[in-house]
């Protein structure tokens, strides 16, 4: 099957790709990996419409590019970015093609991993959302949303470091700092629900077990494309 | 303009990618970038062309990739890979868009900054062919080739380790060796003619200034859909 990127932020949608990659080569053979094609539309025209709460105009920038991805002959589709996912419920009756949605992927890890209560990260508008809540709770799992403050300061390297290809120690003490927080008030797992944060944080530097959004995404994509 | 990429290799296709989107932020303002769309066939097909000197039939494939890309609106082709280049004679006759070849963008680089002897690094199949000599002498440069036995080791690294998303110290090492001893014999800048040796090897890091095929590209890409000069 033909692998469909929805690509937002373009970092994270590089690291979904190149992984999508390596990992065919695990269950295909060396080199090998399921044709892929990724649509990226500029993250200032998602960002436009995410900065005036426009969830409507996030899903139809997405089904633009679901559009183009079933018109290149795409099975199915993955949309490496988890804030966009907030669109999709509201576009998904409309799609062309179906999807692999980033939230479930994760969320059905954790499950099978038997961890209890996630901790989130991510911009501010995915850790507000309920597009972790909502996959968590119908698996039984609890979650901790990061404070007030923690929230900002994750916002603001995502934003103006990470999605722009910058990695500062900065940034990796910040999430180091939240994530032993979320340790402490009783997390035993920590989402890093944003698909640029796993340029930075890993299962060697973080205080918790992560389950990497963008990788687990990619892992699953391969999965689903290679066993049909 | 929309780009489109001939995805080839994975990791070399991503840096191309990201540089295009987080570099577009200079042309058009915070977080913005041409539309891209890339499509990319499994690499073991380029791989086993590649291996038996095929270069009509990778043109086929390559063929395959940017008509869908031509499909889906993309104005114009890039493939972020060297070695494919091999492949042109055979593919743009019949491409249905306009390409910018990774090897012109180099070479015109070479020549603007005023360089004279380059050193080439990439697959066997780059460093053996006439693909980079041929164009950077066409601007009056000189390319001086690694030894056979160097070839053999770098091309082992790029296909053992880099495409797999493996960066090693050792590759590392030894590419840098390689250019020291280009550097002995006259160059006075090296090609990182295979778009993931820049994964390993930088200005910061090597004692020949780099001329980087993947962001090189990755830049021309951008400016020319962003309509600058």
């Amino acid at each position: 099957m033909h692998i469909g990127i929805v690509a937002g932020s373009a970092e994270g949608a590089a690291l979904c790709y190149r992984t999508i990659a390596h990992e065919g080569a695990n269950r295909l053979g060396p080199y090998a990996h399921p044709p892929v094609t990724l649509d990226s539309i500029p993250l200032s025209q998602y960002q436009e419409c995410i900065d005036r709460d426009d969830w409507q105009g996030v899903g139809e920038l997405m089904l633009q590019s679901a559009r183009t991805l079933a018109k290149a002959g795409a099975d199915f589709l993955i949309c490496p970015d988890n804030t966009m996912h907030q669109g999709l419920p509201l576009i998904e009756s409309r799609s062309p093609l179906p999807w692999l949605h980033i939230a479930a992927v994760v969320a059905e890890e954790a499950r099978a991993r038997g961890f209890h209560r996630i901790g989130l990260l991510g911009t501010k508008w995915l850790v507000t959302s309920d597009v972790y809540p909502e996959q968590l709770t119908a698996r039984g799992l609890g979650y901790l949303r990061p404070a007030d403050e923690e929230r900002e300061d994750i916002n603001h390297f995502i934003m103006n470091e990470l999605v722009n290809g910058i990695f500062s120690p900065e940034a990796i003490a910040c999430h180091q700092h939240v994530i032993a927080r979320m340790k402490n008030d009783g997390c035993d797992a920590v989402v890093l629900g944003c698909t640029e944060i796993p340029l930075i944080m890993n299962d060697d530097n973080s205080p918790l077990p992560t389950l990497d959004s963008t990788r687990l995404l990619a892992r699953a994509a391969v999965e689903r494309a290679v066993s049909r | 303009m929309h780009i489109g990429i001939v995805g080839v290799s994975a990791e070399g296709a991503a840096l191309c990618y990201r540089t295009i989107c987080v570099e577009g932020a200079q042309y058009l303002g915070p977080w913005a970038h041409p539309e891209v769309s890339t499509h990319t066939s499994s690499f073991a097909e380029y791989q086993q062309l590649s291996e038996r000197e095929d270069w009509p039939a990778m043109a086929a494939l390559m063929l395959n990739s940017a008509n869908k890309l031509a499909s889906i609106g993309a104005s114009f082709l890039i493939c972020p890979a060297n070695t494919p280049h091999l492949a042109f004679p055979w593919l743009e006759p019949s491409s249905p868009l306009p390409w910018l070849h990774i090897v012109d963008v180099v070479a015109e680089e070479a020549a603007r900054r005023g360089f004279h002897r380059i050193g080439i690094l990439g697959t066997r199949f780059v460093m053996d062919s006439e693909l980079y000599p041929e164009r950077l002498e066409a601007r009056g440069l000189e390319a001086q080739r690694p030894t056979s036995a160097q070839r053999a080791t770098i091309n082992r690294f790029i296909y053992d380790e880099l495409v797999r998303g493996i960066c090693s110290p050792a590759a590392t090492d030894f590419h840098q060796q390689v250019i020291a001893h280009l550097k002995e014999e006259g160059c006075d800048a090296v090609v990182l003619g295979c778009t993931e040796i820049p994964l390993i090897i930088s200005d910061e890091n090597s004692v020949l200034p780099t001329l980087d095929s993947t962001r090189l590209l990755a830049r021309a890409a951008l400016r020319k859909a962003a309509g600058q000069p």
